[in-house]
C-alpha cells in the first residue's frame, strides 16, 4: 500500500469533472457530454509542491443514494464500503458556476462524511461572458472550506487549486450544513437559497433551447436523427476508402521493395507475408476505426447523444428496453466493451442484463476490416439510387441486421428471463457544447494506440505462428514449377491446410473452404486477424498479379460464400476480452457462455442460409 | 405552465426527480413531447429533462397557463 494521500474528484453529471481531472493529471481519459460517461473509476497522479497525490474520478452523482450501479459506485468508495477501492483522504467537489444548486445539493450530502474537501468552481468564465459573477469569498465563508475558481480546459486556476489541496491555509473539513436525514427538496431549497447570495445569473443563455426546438422537433427532430445516423455509417466507408487506399498502396510497395532488395529466402519470405502480409493487411483498416470513433466522441460530447435517447426512447421501448439503452449500444458500434461497461448508466438491472447481452451483435470496429474485405471482394463498386454505393449500402445492411438482431434479442429476454416492467426513461439533458480537440484528439489516439497494439501483439504472434505453419513441413518443389505455383505448392502441404482440412468439415455445409476455416479460427484471437490470415495465405497470389488483397479475392471468393462469411461474423461472439467484461459486468461465467453458444448457432444457421440461398 | 401538486410512486425515479428539483410547489414546464408518443421534456429551474411517465410513477399537477402539448 501507498502511503500518498487519494483525493476523489466528485461532481453532478456534466460539471465539467473529467476536464479538470485531465487538467490536474494530464492522464488521457475521454470526457463525454451526458450523464454517466465515466464508466470506470479513472486514477491518476498529481505532482503538487508537497510531493505526489492519487486522484481518482468517480462517476457523477446527484447525492449519496444511488440509483444505477456507477452511482452506487460513487457512493461506496466515498464511504469506504467498496470492496476493491479504497476510501479517499480527502475530496474535490466540482461546482458548475453556472448552475450551482445541484452541486450544492451534493456537498451538504458529502459535508456529512467529514472529510478533507476543496471545491472547485468551473464554468465560471461562462457566467462572466453572460455578464453575471461568482462571489466566491462569500461561497468560501458559507461553507467553511477553500473555493478555487478554475477553467478545466485552459488549465486556469488549477495551480491555486493544488495549493488549497496540499497547503490549506484554511480548515478544509467542512461542518455539516444539514441535518444528515435532510431530504433531497431540503438540501436542494438550502442551495437555491445560498446561490441567490452568491451568484448574479447574467443574461439567460438560450442557444441550447434554440437548438432543440429543431433538433428535437417533432418531425424534424425525427428527420435529423436518421440523416445523422445514416450520414455517420455512410461516412465510415466513403471518407475512409482514399486513406485506406493510401496504406494499402504503402504496404503493397513495401512487399515489392522488400522483394527487390532482400535477398530470396527465409528471412525475406518472413517480412513480407508474415509481417507485410498478416499485420499490414490488417493496419489498413484503421482509418476506418478511427473515423467510427471521432463521430461517437463527436456526438456525446456535444450534448446531442442525450437528446438522441430521448428521441429514440419510444423505439426502444418496443424491445422492451428504454432510451438510455441506446447509448451502451450505439457506443458498441465502436467496441463491445466500453459499450458493456457503460451499460452501468441503466438503473434497472434487468434493462441493464438486455442492454448487455445485445451489445455484442452490435457491429464493433474488430468487424469492419472482414466486412470491408469481403464485400469489397465479392459486392461490385456500382452506385444505385442517385449517388448511394451498392458497397456502402450492404455495408449499412450489415450494421442493420446485427443491431435489429440484438434489439430482438433483448426483447425476446424481456419477455422471458428478465421479465417486468419498464421503469421510466429519465435523463438531464445538458447544454449542447462544442466538442473539445483536445479530448477529440485524446480518443484518436486512444483508439488507434489500441489498435496498432493488437495489430503489433496478438495479430503479430497469430500472424508468426500462422506463416511457421504455412512453411512446415517443407514440400518438394519441383524446378519446372513457377514461383507462385511453388508457393501454392508448399501452403497446400503444409499444417496450416492439415488444420484448416481437418475443421473445414464443420462448416462445410456453410461453403467455407479450409482457408477461410482457418481465418475464421483465427478470428478468435481477434476478429480483425480474419483479414491478416486471408493476407497471408493469398500474399503469394498478391505479388503475383501485382494487385490488392481485395482485388486478388475478387477473384477467389463465391458470391454465396462471401455473403456466407458475412452473415456469420454478423453474428458470432468472437472476441474474448467481450467475454471477459460481460463476466465482470454480469457477476459470472453464465452470461458469457449463454451468449457465446447462443450466438454462435445464430451465426451458423444464417451463414448457411445465405449461402444457400446465394450459391 | 404547471405546478407539481404531488409526486409519488416512483421509487428511485421518484427520488432522482426530488434531486434534480421536481418537488411539491416546484413550478415546470412541459416543452414538448418526443415522437410516437414517447417521453417528455420538462423545464425548470436551470434543468431541463428528458421523462417517460410509466406505470408506477405519478405526478400531479395544477395547471398555471395552458401550454399547446398535451401531456
Amino acid at each position: 500500500m501507498t502511503s500518498r494521500r487519494t483525493l476523489a474528484v466528485v461532481g453532478t453529471p456534466n460539471v465539467g469533472k473529467s476536464t479538470l481531472f485531465n487538467a490536474l493529471t494530464g492522464l488521457r481519459q475521454k470526457v463525454g457530454n451526458f450523464p454517466g460517461v465515466t464508466v470506470e473509476p479513472l486514477l491518476g497522479s498529481v505532482r503538487t509542491s508537497e510531493g505526489a497525490a492519487e486522484l481518482i474520478d468517480l462517476p457523477g452523482v446527484y447525492g449519496l443514494d444511488p440509483t444505477s450501479e456507477d452511482e452506487r459506485m460513487t457512493a461506496d468508495v466515498l464511504r469506504g464500503e467498496h470492496p476493491s477501492i479504497p476510501r479517499p483522504d480527502g475530496l474535490i467537489v466540482v461546482l458548475n458556476g453556472s448552475a450551482p444548486e445541484k452541486c450544492l445539493a451534493l456537498f451538504s450530502s458529502l459535508a456529512d462524511l467529514g472529510l478533507p474537501t476543496v471545491v472547485a468552481v468551473t464554468m465560471v468564465d461562462e457566467v462572466k461572458a453572460r455578464g453575471g459573477a461568482f462571489d466566491d469569498i462569500t461561497l468560501h465563508h458559507e461553507l467553511g472550506v477553500p473555493v478555487v475558481s478554475v477553467v478545466g480546459s485552459r488549465g486556469i486556476g488549477i495551480g491555486d487549486l493544488l495549493d488549497a489541496i496540499v497547503r490549506p491555509t484554511v480548515a478544509q473539513i467542512p461542518t455539516p450544513v444539514l441535518s444528515p436525514t435532510a431530504t433531497p427538496t431540503e438540501r436542494l431549497t438550502w442551495a437555491t437559497a445560498l446561490v441567490q447570495r452568491v451568484v448574479s445569473p447574467g443574461n439567460h443563455n438560450s442557444r441550447s433551447e434554440k437548438l432543440d426546438r429543431v433538433l428535437l422537433h417533432p418531425v424534424l427532430g425525427t428527420v435529423i436523427f436518421i440523416g445523422v445516423m445514416a450520414f455517420f455509417f455512410q461516412a465510415i466507408f466513403t471518407w475512409s476508402e482514399p486513406l485506406m487506399t493510401l496504406i494499402e498502396n504503402g504496404v503493397a510497395e513495401l512487399q515489392r521493395l522488400v522483394a527487390d532488395t532482400m535477398d530470396d529466402g527465409v528471412v525475406q519470405n518472413f517480412v513480407t507475408n508474415a509481417l507485410l502480409g498478416g499485420v499490414g493487411s490488417v493496419i489498413v483498416f484503421l482509418p476506418q476505426i478511427l473515423i467510427l470513433n471521432v463521430m461517437i466522441v463527436v456526438l456525446e460530447e456535444c450534448g446531442y447523444l442525450a437528446r438522441a435517447a430521448f428521441l429514440i426512447d419510444r423505439f426502444m421501448g418496443v424491445f422492451g428496453l428504454q432510451g438510455r439503452s441506446f447509448i451502451p449500444l450505439l457506443g458498441s458500434f465502436a467496441c463491445a466493451i466500453p459499450g458493456i461497461m457503460s451499460a452501468r448508466i441503466i438503473p434497472n438491472y434487468r434493462d441493464r442484463m438486455a442492454t448487455i447481452l445485445a451489445a455484442p451483435l452490435m457491429t464493433c470496429s474488430a468487424r469492419l476490416p472482414v466486412y470491408a474485405l469481403i464485400i469489397s471482394a465479392v459486392v461490385p463498386a456500382t452506385t444505385v439510387w442517385g449517388g448511394f454505393g451498392l458497397q456502402g449500402i450492404v455495408m449499412s445492411a450489415l450494421f442493420v441486421a446485427g443491431a435489429l438482431s440484438g434489439l430482438l434479442l433483448a426483447l425476446v429476454l424481456k419477455r422471458t428471463m428478465f421479465r417486468g416492467g419498464v421503469v421510466p426513461f429519465l435523463m438531464e439533458f445538458p447544454p449542447y457544447r462544442l466538442p473539445s480537440l483536445r479530448s477529440l484528439g485524446i480518443g484518436v489516439i486512444h483508439r488507434a494506440k489500441d489498435f496498432l497494439t493488437t495489430a503489433g501483439t496478438v495479430i503479430l504472434a497469430f500472424s508468426i505462428a500462422l506463416w511457421i505453419l504455412t512453411e512446415l513441413p517443407r514440400a518438394d518443389v519441383s524446378s519446372d514449377m513457377t514461383e507462385i505455383q511453388a508457393s501454392q505448392h508448399q501452403l497446400e502441404q503444409s499444417f496450416a491446410a492439415d488444420i484448416g482440412r481437418s475443421i473445414q468439415p464443420v462448416f462445410e455445409p456453410l461453403g467455407f473452404d479450409w482457408r477461410i476455416t482457418l481465418g475464421i479460427l483465427g478470428s478468435y484471437a481477434a476478429r480483425e486477424t480474419f483479414v491478416g490470415v486471408m493476407g497471408q495465405i493469398y500474399a503469394a497470389d498478391v505479388r503475383e498479379d501485382d494487385v490488392s488483397l481485395r482485388t486478388t479475392l475478387r477473384s477467389r471468393l463465391s458470391l454465396g460464400t462471401g455473403l456466407a462469411i458475412l452473415a456469420f461474423y454478423v453474428y458470432s461472439l468472437q472476441c474474448i476480452s467481450t467475454m471477459a467484461v460481460m463476466k465482470r459486468e454480469t457477476g459470472s461465467w453464465k452470461w458469457p457462455t449463454i451468449s457465446f453458444v447462443v450466438l454462435f448457432v445464430l451465426a451458423y444457421l444464417s451463414a448457411f442460409i445465405v449461402y444457400t440461398m446465394f450459391s | 405552465m404547471v405546478r407539481i401538486v404531488e409526486i409519488r410512486g416512483g421509487g428511485a425515479t421518484e427520488r432522482r426527480l426530488r434531486e434534480l428539483g421536481l418537488a411539491e410547489g416546484a413550478e415546470c414546464r412541459v416543452v414538448r413531447r418526443a415522437p410516437f408518443g414517447g417521453p417528455l421534456e420538462l423545464s425548470f429551474g436551470s434543468t431541463r429533462i428528458g421523462l417517460r411517465l410509466a406505470d408506477g410513477l405519478v405526478v400531479m399537477v395544477e395547471v398555471l397557463s395552458s401550454a399547446t402539448i398535451a401531456a
